[in-house]
């Protein structure tokens, strides 16, 4: 017959305590496209949420200084190859 | 920080490893298990030979019959926990006293 019964929490913080001081995130930037390919974006309209350039601003778009793209007239959003391995974003009027 | 205090024939083991959350800490676990077995060894061999006393703070093992075996099994208990301060410094600290 045991003397002790085994408890291996003996020696843990109390249920609920907790002992990790991570636990804490920023909220979601809520980055990426705003308008895909194809659709018709008013000129300001915002394009595309980034950081860095992943994208970039091709014809009749602009690059803000937080990388955000924009269309600079109206008209519709077109995603293209940018060289071999990159990618840009343009604005044809209709 | 889980703080053991150990001199010639006793071990003051107290605190919280605060290695993870409750039910995930591996290192509470760890001497949790080696301090129980050790005392049911020691109860088994000889149950007059030691005192044990839990108060939900301290944990306190003291020798009170030199017996050899018993001996050796506290000493067991001191190395484990040692080994265990080695790999884990940051959540068991022993202070050891003659």
């Amino acid at each position: 017959m045991l003397f002790l019964k085994l408890n291996i929490q003996r020696f843990a913080q109390k249920k609920g305590q907790s002992s990790t001081k991570n636990n804490r995130d920023s909220a979601g930037r809520r980055l990426g496209a705003k308008l895909s390919d194809g659709q018709l974006a008013t000129s300001g309209a915002i394009i595309y949420r980034q950081r860095g350039t992943k994208i970039y601003p091709g014809e009749n778009v602009g690059l803000g200084k937080d990388h955000t793209l924009f269309a600079k007239i109206e008209g519709i959003v077109k995603y293209e190859r940018l060289g071999r391995d990159k990618k840009k974003v343009s604005i044809y009027s209709k | 920080m889980m703080k053991i205090k150990v001199l010639k024939d006793t071990v003051i083991i107290s605190g919280h490893a605060n290695f993870a959350n409750y039910g995930k800490d591996i290192v509470c676990a760890s001497t949790s298990a080696i301090v129980t077995t050790s005392i049911n060894d020691m109860y088994a061999v000889d149950k007059d030979s030691f005192i044990y006393t839990d108060d939900g703070n301290e944990l306190i093992i003291k020798i009170i019959k030199k017996d050899a075996l018993i001996l050796k099994l506290f000493n067991n208990l001191i190395e484990l926990l040692n080994n265990l301060e080695k790999d884990y410094p940051k959540n068991i600290k022993i202070e050891s006293e003659e």
